[in-house]
């Protein structure tokens, strides 16, 4: 890169609260729907295996409840540098995102109850390249979250799609 | 409706005078609408016409016709009571009565018009208008039902509120020489051979849909024939025969579907450049008429399948920001040039999207990583086995003959890896992907809106990965590469700001020059000042 491997911004510890909890709610989740499925294909000739079918998938979500979100949080970072703003993450699927400034078509901040609670945000960067968010940062501050759509906002648009 | 010079000061809104749709426009819509409310509907009803006297009762056909009456009524309500006009550079949509929508376009925002005449429509002596902004996922403006004279008259408003003084495109019912240069012209032979050439999933599915209904028929009628014949059939040889004929068929079935659906969309397509817009019209029972402002154009597709390279022509994709819904590629592009002699290719992307340094073919095009190969073939490998263990499985022992998808895959590895290539040169990217079904993409680095590089499991293990460029409304995806340009591409691939903006006293649209486009006076992009990806 350029201004060769920028320093990134880093997600605040709280972050990595929240991804454990999201890993929480994604054990209850899955754990109901096969719970479900395994309900019904005990009534069938598969019998007792049927059991396995949850007990699988909640041993699944716990090792991933456990292994998965410290890494995330670790590969999360920004930075807003003076052409772009740059976004990496992914733990299997690494990612590097970048969206030059002036092509930022709205910013939004969006919290749910969970975020709500720790005091985070997660941000949303549009683009015209239709199909959703081009770029997206969770578990920041809310102060950050607010100061960096700011920042975004203000740039110049150059409205040339 | 009379065009509005910018230069004027824009009247109250309350001056304006609302325009309402042809007193025919419902009946006009009720086709369209039927078919929009029916469709989500197929999904439920279709099996229901399959399993026959074992469907629903009675009272829940009632209760689903009494839905879709209601649909029907409010949505025909809708257009009925649909009114617009032309507020100072904005377009004003306003309908319902009780529960009124208010939707404003600025024309600025305006990425094309679309003109459609629906056949109800042509015997109404009316026409479709969409007007497509770069948002969403269909027209931000749809007015069914409108006169061509009130289409054409809409059209220029939206125009000359751009400040621009010639017409944007002629009416649909215009007649007579084009006024602008003719790209591409369609005659009958050129859709018959873009049909037999042209291969989709949709195609397939309307076949086997038919082929399900001739099931149906063969036992009823053909099965009782053949049983008393059944000796004389299934005499030795009789079997492959069987096969062979019914393979062709199938082909030839595959192949009257696109040929007939080709004739539907293109019959008398033609391709005009007007100076400032490109103009496609054509259609046999929807007349569909697409203009596209030049400097809207997002990026060109040229699409050169084996057998048409073979047969000495491509068919050309163009995008714009206006997104489109669709399975394939060409239904998704904004305009599409179907048959394209070769020798021409090179000329039309010239004119679509000028500024490249050299012809295609001429290009110095970078290969793709070597190890990219070594993914294909695993990716090969693995796809195979997963078809050919269930079919060896299942189908014993003729599910053997899968395995000889392996050797295959892997040939058609090396040939898509072999001929794919990327390059960046001072204002442009181009990408040539697959061999079997060639694709070439042309951008301009000035229309990037963001770039992604991605780097999977396998690929790390390779120390490769891939870079995804975004512009407005698609996205190309550039051949494996080493992480570390991958990293740098990402700086590297958009025009630095200054070279995007536009000079002084040149309003944004038409930042990006119309010929020649290179970067501005005084300013140098990355791949000018010798950046390591640049050829």
């Amino acid at each position: 890169m350029s201004d060769t491997q920028p320093t990134l911004e880093r997600l605040p510890p709280a972050a990595l609260t929240l991804f454990r909890l999201a890993g929480l709610i994604r054990i209850g989740v899955y754990g109901l729907l096969t719970l479900v499925a395994g309900f019904i294909l005990s009534r069938t000739d598969v019998g007792a295996w049927a059991w396995l079918l949850p007990l699988v998938a909640v041993l699944l979500c716990a090792f991933m409840l456990i292994w998965y979100p410290p890494r995330a949080h670790q590969r999360w970072g920004w930075a807003l540098r003076e052409h772009d703003l740059l976004i990496a993450h992914g733990v299997l699927v690494q990612q590097l995102v970048s969206i030059p400034a002036g092509r930022i078509q709205h910013v939004d901040v969006h919290q749910g109850p969970i975020e709500r609670a720790l005091g985070l945000a997660r941000l949303q960067v549009y683009t015209a390249s239709g199909g959703g968010a081009d770029g997206e940062i969770p578990g920041l501050a809310r102060e950050t979250a607010d100061a960096l759509r700011e920042k975004l906002v203000r740039r110049e648009a150059e409205d040339v799609v | 409706m009379s065009s509005e010079s910018p230069a004027a000061s824009p009247p109250a809104p309350d001056e304006v005078p609302w325009k309402s749709l042809s007193p025919r426009a419902p009946l006009a819509a009720l086709f369209p609408i039927l078919g929009l409310v029916a469709r989500p509907l197929l999904g439920a009803i279709l099996p229901m016409f399959f399993v026959r006297e074992r469907g629903l009762p009675l009272f829940v056909w009632g209760i689903i016709l009494l839905v879709m009456a209601v649909s029907v009524a409010a949505l025909l309500y809708d257009v009925a009571t649909l009114r617009y006009r032309m507020v100072g550079s904005q377009l004003e949509i306003r309908s319902g009565l009780f529960s009124k929508t208010s939707r404003f376009i600025d024309a600025a925002r305006v990425q094309n018009t679309e003109v459609l005449q629906p056949f109800v429509s042509k015997l109404l002596g009316l026409v479709e208008l969409k007007v497509e902004t770069a948002s969403g996922q269909k027209a931000e403006g749809h007015l069914r039902g409108l006169t061509p004279q009130d289409a054409q008259a809409l059209i220029d408003a939206l125009h000359s509120a751009r400040g621009r003084n010639a017409p944007a495109l002629a009416p649909v019912s215009a007649t007579g020489a084009p006024q602008g240069e003719v790209l591409a012209q369609m005659r009958l032979g050129d859709l018959l051979r873009y049909g037999a050439t042209a291969t989709g999933l949709g195609v397939l599915a309307v076949v086997m849909g038919g082929i399900g209904e001739l099931m149906e028929a063969f036992h009823q009628l053909l099965l009782p024939w053949m049983q008393a014949r059944w000796e004389a059939l299934a005499r030795p040889g009789m079997g492959w025969l069987s096969a062979v004929l019914a393979g062709v068929a199938g082909l030839l079935a595959i192949w009257l579907v696109n040929v007939v659906l080709a004739i539907l969309r293109f019959h008398g397509f033609r391709l005009v450049d007007t100076g400032t817009h490109f103009r496609a019209a054509g259609g046999l029972i929807t007349r569909r008429q697409v203009t596209v402002r030049r400097e809207r154009i997002q990026q060109v597709v040229l699409d050169e399948p084996l057998l048409r390279r073979g047969l000495g022509f491509g068919s050309v994709e163009v995008e714009t920001a206006g997104v489109r819904a669709g399975r394939e590629p060409a239904e998704r592009a904004e305009l599409v040039v179907p048959v394209v002699p070769t020798a021409r290719l090179e000329e039309l992307v010239r004119r679509l999207i000028p500024g490249l340094p050299a012809a295609l073919e001429d290009l110095p095009l970078r290969p793709a990583h070597p190890k990219a190969l070594l993914r294909a073939r695993i990716r090969a490998v693995v796809l195979s086995v997963l078809v050919a263990i269930p079919a060896t499985v299942f189908l014993w022992p003729w599910g053997l003959l899968a395995w000889a998808m392996l050797p295959l895959q892997l040939v058609g590895a090396w040939f898509d890896w072999r001929f794919q290539g990327w390059l960046v040169t001072d204002t442009h990217i181009v990408v040539r992907l697959g061999f079997w079904r060639r694709r070439t993409t042309v951008l301009h680095r000035s229309r990037i809106q963001s770039v992604k590089a991605v780097q999977g499991p396998l690929e790390r293990g390779y120390g490769i990965g891939h870079v995804q460029v975004a512009v407005a409304g698609a996205q190309t995806v550039l051949p494996c590469v080493a992480w570390e340009e991958a990293r740098t591409l990402l700086d590297a691939i958009p025009l630095p700001r200054h070279a995007r903006q536009p000079t002084q006293g040149v309003r944004a649209e038409e930042a990006v020059p119309e010929e020649g486009d290179v970067p501005a006076p005084g300013t140098e992009s990355p791949a000018a000042s010798g950046s390591p990806f640049r050829l």
